[in-house]
């Protein structure tokens, strides 16, 4: 089962290419009293064995809706879901909750963004790592608590014997996210969703938390879903990066190929904001101009249009929304006019473009 | 996980040396920092202090007229000067036998008065605000889980309970109720009768605030990070309210109790002073400052050693609540 995947941060090694997640034309809305929201709109991929793949996009893209609304996690009382998503051959989105309950944890675990509100003040990280594992494994609490001591070491928290007696709010920001990761992987899931776990902690301890996320996974075998804004940290861990706009995938495929060569103006936009090691310093970081649009009332035909530098009214970008189409190398990209390598060029101030 | 061993601790290894911030911190326990935060409050220390032998004297009080030790209706016909007199003497009658002088008419011990009159005041404070707390407390989570309709009606029910002219209804219920109490429950007449009138009727009309703060505390903690964590982690239902959700209520909901229990301390002193309260021999707080209030200009003892026991109460039962509100916020990180 525990396929030990080489980590490699510059080769992406699939083994097993039968896909492990199916996310097929997923899409959650959501009832407000301004009307309703289509947070996500038909997003599908699929995630294989030991794979990651980094969801990336602005605030309010939709991207962790997407990951919420895997598990079920969405808010159920004004949300919807529509669409697939299939787990191991079983479908998650109509599943009952309690079936959903040996999955969520067990199966399929979550790593948070602010592991301080993540965890429950009241209890010490030892006995909500204990919960974690008796919640799917007829254990006592001692080989529970022993397990918990564990993985607290391998995520590398120091005297983890004494450590697991402590409160949340006794670690330091670094060290409560790898408890986080710690509570996560108790149970060895297949998949960790990890939504946006180096945002709230400063620059140095990301790339350990980054590195510590790797380890796990080749420790595990387990597939990763990396939501994120911080396309360095795609860079850094991904094997394929999902760009994500408007609650819609706007581009798709291999890290290095997507990053070398965007095909859609929102990715190179995206990196063109960037700050780059190997362009000239006095290089002017390029903005995106404009704001995400509202998902209430998106605007018609490409939703990407109002902001892109490339939109062409004979293209249809004012009219019609372009679909997601498969690009080379089995990357898809949602524009009518991708950019070629010549468009990409990043000092080209005066867009050109061979149709 | 036994193929992996290896692995591990060469990865264990690495990650160790990737967090060069081992610092060791001085691990506490909660109840230990609890400690901490509440010796350095010297108020409600002595706050704390005063509430515990108030409770104490409260619940002793009956023990001690059994053993002789204090005497609240017993006349002493001789201290005063004929029956519906002043006590003889200066300061309403004190002397070493009686500290604080005697009941003019009676001639009863005022001291042992106050002190079995602590047990009535603090019973009905204590049984009320246990009954309105334990019912706001079940509305309030009701309300607060299951949001929508149900929650539009419990939330419009404490609007109108709130609207309830609660002194006038009190005045009206009173006789009808205890008689109810009295004949169709058969709790004896006399004291058990009217501490349960005052109990139910103070329960009936207290329930309102703590179902406010549990219904606001709920609809804020399940939007909590860590519920949707544990939800996650595949947490049950139960799990989720009784685990995640139901200790937060625990600190909010012992404040409420130690800010509602003065206000019912007061209310049974206005039940009392309005004649709905306890009915003589039986003394209570109020009872007793409604006796006393005729003899004000010419003996103000009588009513001044009561109702400063009174007042010490309430504002030791309201700064504790409140101290504790300070020391039980864990978010509250004030360095020792």
């Amino acid at each position: 089962m525990n396929t030990i995947v080489a980590p490699s941060l510059t080769t992406p090694s699939r083994k097993e290419n039968e896909p492990l997640l199916t996310l097929d034309r997923l899409s959650v809305s959501f009832e407000t009293p301004d009307g309703t929201v289509r947070a996500v709109n038909d997003v599908s991929f699929e995630v294989a064995h030991g794979e990651t793949l980094a969801i990336v996009g602005e605030s309010g893209s939709g991207k962790s809706v997407t990951g919420q609304a895997i598990m079920g996690l969405h808010r159920k009382t004004n949300g919807t879901v529509t669409g697939s998503v299939r787990f191991n051959g079983r479908e998650l989105t109509t599943m009952s909750e309690r079936e959903l309950r040996h999955i969520r944890g067990n199966d399929i675990a979550m790593v948070f963004q602010d592991p301080l509100s993540a965890f429950h003040p009241y209890y010490t990280i030892g006995n909500q790592i204990i919960e974690a594992i008796r919640l799917h494994r007829p254990v006592s609490r001692r080989v529970a608590r022993a397990r918990a001591v564990e993985v607290l070491d391998f995520v590398g928290i120091p005297s983890p014997g004494t450590r697991v007696d402590e409160y949340p709010h006794q670690f330091s920001g670094g060290m409560r996210q790898r408890a986080m990761i710690a509570m996560a992987m108790v149970n060895e899931p297949k998949v960790l969703i990890a939504d946006e776990p180096t945002t709230a902690l400063d620059v140095t301890i990301q790339l350990q938390i980054l590195n510590l996320m790797v380890q796990v996974q080749a420790e595990l075998g387990t597939a990763m879903i990396m939501v994120t804004h911080d396309l360095g940290v795609v860079g850094e861990i991904a094997d394929r990066v999902l760009i994500m706009y408007a609650g819609a995938v706007a581009e798709v495929g291999e890290v290095e190929r997507v990053i070398a060569q965007p095909a859609h103006p929102y990715t190179a936009g995206l990196l063109g904001s960037l700050p780059r090691i190997d362009l000239p310093t006095q290089r002017r970081l390029e903005a995106i101009p404009g704001s995400p649009p509202s998902m209430l009332m998106p605007p018609p035909g490409c939703k990407f249009h109002p902001r892109c530098a490339f939109r062409s009214e004979e293209a249809g970008c004012f009219t019609t929304e372009p679909q997601l189409t498969p690009h080379a190398e089995g990357r898809s990209v949602r524009c009518f006019l991708p950019l070629t390598p010549k468009t990409t060029a990043r000092d080209t101030q005066e867009p050109s473009r061979d149709v | 996980m036994s193929e992996s061993g290896r692995t591990k601790s060469v990865l264990t290894q690495s990650a160790r040396v990737l967090d060069p911030s081992l610092s060791s911190t001085v691990s506490r326990t909660q109840f230990g920092l609890f400690l901490r935060r509440l010796r350095r409050d010297r108020l409600t220390v002595v706050a704390m202090v005063v509430c515990t032998i108030v409770v104490l004297g409260a619940a002793g009080s009956p023990l001690l007229q059994h053993w002789g030790v204090i005497d609240p209706i017993g006349f002493n016909s001789e201290l005063v000067k004929g029956i519906g007199s002043l006590p003889g003497g200066a300061w309403g009658g004190m002397s070493w036998a009686h500290p604080l002088g005697v009941e003019p008419g009676t001639g009863r011990d005022l001291l042992s008065r106050i002190v079995s009159g602590l047990t009535v005041s603090m019973a009905v404070a204590i049984l009320s605000s246990l009954l309105s707390l334990t019912i706001g407390t079940v509305l309030g989570l009701i309300a607060g889980l299951s949001k929508g309709k149900v929650d539009w009606f419990i939330s419009r029910l404490i609007d109108l309970v709130l609207s309830f002219p609660q002194l006038l209804m009190l005045l009206t219920l009173a006789p009808v109720l205890v008689g109810v109490l009295n004949e169709r429950l058969h709790i004896p007449d006399g004291p058990p009768s009217q501490i349960a009138f005052m109990v139910l009727v103070l329960g009936a009309f207290g329930w309102p605030y703590p179902a406010r703060i549990v219904r606001g505390q709920v609809l804020s903690l399940r939007e909590r990070e860590f519920v949707e964590a544990a939800v996650s982690l595949g947490a049950s239902r139960t799990y989720l309210y009784f685990r995640e959700i139901l200790p937060h209520l625990a600190a909010p909901l012992l404040i409420c109790a130690t800010l509602v229990i003065p206000q019912y301390i007061a209310a049974e002193a206005t039940l009392g002073f309005l004649g709905l309260g306890i009915q003589a021999p039986t003394a209570s707080l109020g009872s007793i400052l409604n006796d006393s209030v005729s003899y004000a200009s010419v003996m103000p003892t009588y009513f001044l050693f009561p109702g400063l026991v009174l007042a010490i109460i309430v504002l030791s039962f309201n700064l504790l609540g409140d101290g504790l509100r300070d020391v039980l916020d864990p978010k509250d990180n004030r360095k020792s």
